[in-house]
């Protein structure tokens, strides 16, 4: 449960390739990469910039269809 | 997401309109069909020539488009399109026409009609709703003072910073942290009073060229939404939403939504957005701009008012100045050529200004429904003076210093720039006296 939300929520890096995407739509997958608690900011936004809210993995390096 | 939430809300409580024109709401009709009501006495079928980057139609007939561009320092204009909608106005105030607009961004960096790009983060393109074009001033956030009056916080882009201020101001704590504890200690029914007392959440009530902040909204670290239309208890907004870009992201997403009055349970700005989870979401007004007042009878002399305080300086600027212009005439008595007619003197309507911000907007409909508040110490300069030494520049005036009482409707205790207090006792008729 994240961020108090009633349901899991999760954010990955964008974007993600259209192939990657139509090859794991709607399945199980395993994720690697960085947890971030919050969204990432580009390094020259202001800290008053908007966010998504809910957490991220960023630098994603497996993501990958469970079996 | 966000876009989803506000159109179905727009389709929602604009379907009625919409039906009876016979469009299928969608992404852009909601842009597009956006009414606007005429003035009484415009003319609909005036042809004026179309404005820059305004897209196919007309430009509204002076007397809207003047309000509405003089309220958004010419950031946001709406052009008339030749689609109308007339019918009963639901106060029971006779018929009206509703007349389709184009929107038009100053700040966009291309494109036309609904075609334009603005800025994707709420809080800017919010902030070209309240302030000047691509100045992206960071706004106070105002509340309902203890004594009823407006009251402005420090200014800050940050909605968090805001909600902290706007507590610690409120006197809930010695610092944003304590306060926001003390504020979420509350019982429901307490913090419910506590925000309509202070105009707070469901009570935040923004005018035209504010905008509604929240901290914590649903979907998104904040959200807010600059006011750009108003009847009664109904604020219309233009929002736009973050997508995963950078700050200076645009694109042509924007959208209008219309918010309803705290009488309508889930209408409210607050209703909408809060964060249901978060108990440290709250929705503040904010503006760039500061509180108008209004005297109570005309003043006296050639008088400038020069805020101090928490609120900002005045500007005054010539009568030659664009934006000084008024729809009534300022006619200082007493002293007024020796002062210099600047654009701060109380005239015969007894209004004055805080700022040029304001002197945009004064004497529109725009600020109709901005009630008559504040302020603040009123240093009234008369007699034996020398005209300013130019618009905008305080700095450089060396007049003798009369200081007189006069009637206004204000509040509160305030220092003048020269280190006196002013008493002013309010709300109602009161009287400013200098003390030595």
């Amino acid at each position: 449960m994240l961020d108090g939300d009633p349901r899991p929520r999760l954010f990955l890096q964008q974007p993600r390739p259209a192939g990657e995407q139509q090859q794991l739509a709607d399945k199980r997958v395993r994720v690697t990469g960085v947890f971030h608690r919050t969204q990432p900011r580009p390094p020259d936004d202001p800290p008053y910039s908007a966010t998504f809210s809910g957490s991220w993995i960023y630098d994603i390096i497996v993501l990958e269809p469970v079996r | 997401m966000k876009a989803d939430r506000g159109r179905s809300a727009h389709r929602a409580q604009s379907s009625d309109a919409m039906s009876q024109r016979g469009s299928a709401p969608g992404k852009r009709t909601l842009t597009m069909e956006l009414p606007v009501q005429l003035a009484a006495g415009a003319r609909s079928d005036e042809t004026v020539s179309p404005t820059p980057s305004s897209g196919s139609g007309r430009s509204l007939p002076e007397d809207v488009r003047g309000q509405m561009e003089r309220s958004f320092g010419f950031n946001f204009a709406s052009v008339q399109q030749s689609a109308t909608l007339a019918g009963p106005a639901p106060d029971g105030r006779g018929r009206h026409t509703l007349n389709k607009v184009l929107p038009r961004i100053a700040a966009s960096a291309g494109g036309t009609g609904t075609g334009q790009t603005s800025w994707a983060d709420c809080g800017r393109i919010s902030r070209e709703v309240m302030g000047h074009t691509r100045a992206d001033q960071p706004p106070h956030a105002v509340v309902n003072g203890a004594g009823g009056n407006l009251q402005e916080t420090a200014t800050s882009s940050s909605p968090a910073t805001l909600r902290g201020n706007v507590l610690v101001d409120l006197g809930l704590g010695a610092t944003p942290a304590a306060a926001l504890v003390t504020y979420q200690a509350m019982t429901p029914t307490a913090r419910e009073a506590f925000d309509q007392q202070h105009g707070l959440d469901r009570y935040a009530a923004p005018s035209i060229g504010e905008a509604f902040s929240t901290e914590a909204a649903s979907g998104f670290n904040f959200h807010w939404g600059g006011v750009v239309l108003q009847s009664g208890g109904d604020r219309v907004t233009l929002e736009n939403f973050y997508k995963g870009g950078t700050y200076d992201s645009q694109d042509t997403a924007w959208y209008f939504q219309t918010y309803g009055s705290p009488s309508h349970p889930g209408q409210t700005w607050h209703d909408q957005w809060h964060d249901p989870a978060n108990p440290d979401s709250m929705t503040m007004r904010t503006s760039t701009r500061s509180i108008t007042g209004q005297t109570t009878r005309p003043v006296s002399g050639c008088a400038r008012a020069r805020l101090t305080g928490m609120i900002r300086p005045t500007t005054c600027c010539s009568p030659t100045e664009r934006r000084c212009r008024s729809s009534r005439p300022i006619t200082p008595t007493g002293c007024g050529s020796k002062c210099g007619v600047a654009c701060m003197p109380g005239g015969t309507d007894g209004s004055w200004r805080t700022s040029s911000r304001e002197a945009d907007i004064l004497g529109g409909q725009a600020l109709g429904s901005a009630r008559a508040l504040a302020l603040a110490c009123l240093l009234l300069r008369c007699g034996s003076s020398s005209p300013g030494a130019g618009p905008n520049d305080h700095a450089s005036e060396s007049h003798t210093m009369t200081e007189q009482p006069v009637a206004i409707t204000a509040f509160g205790q305030l220092p003048t720039a020269d280190g006196k207090t002013v008493t002013v006792v309010g709300p109602i008729d009161c009287t400013i006296r200098s003390r030595s």
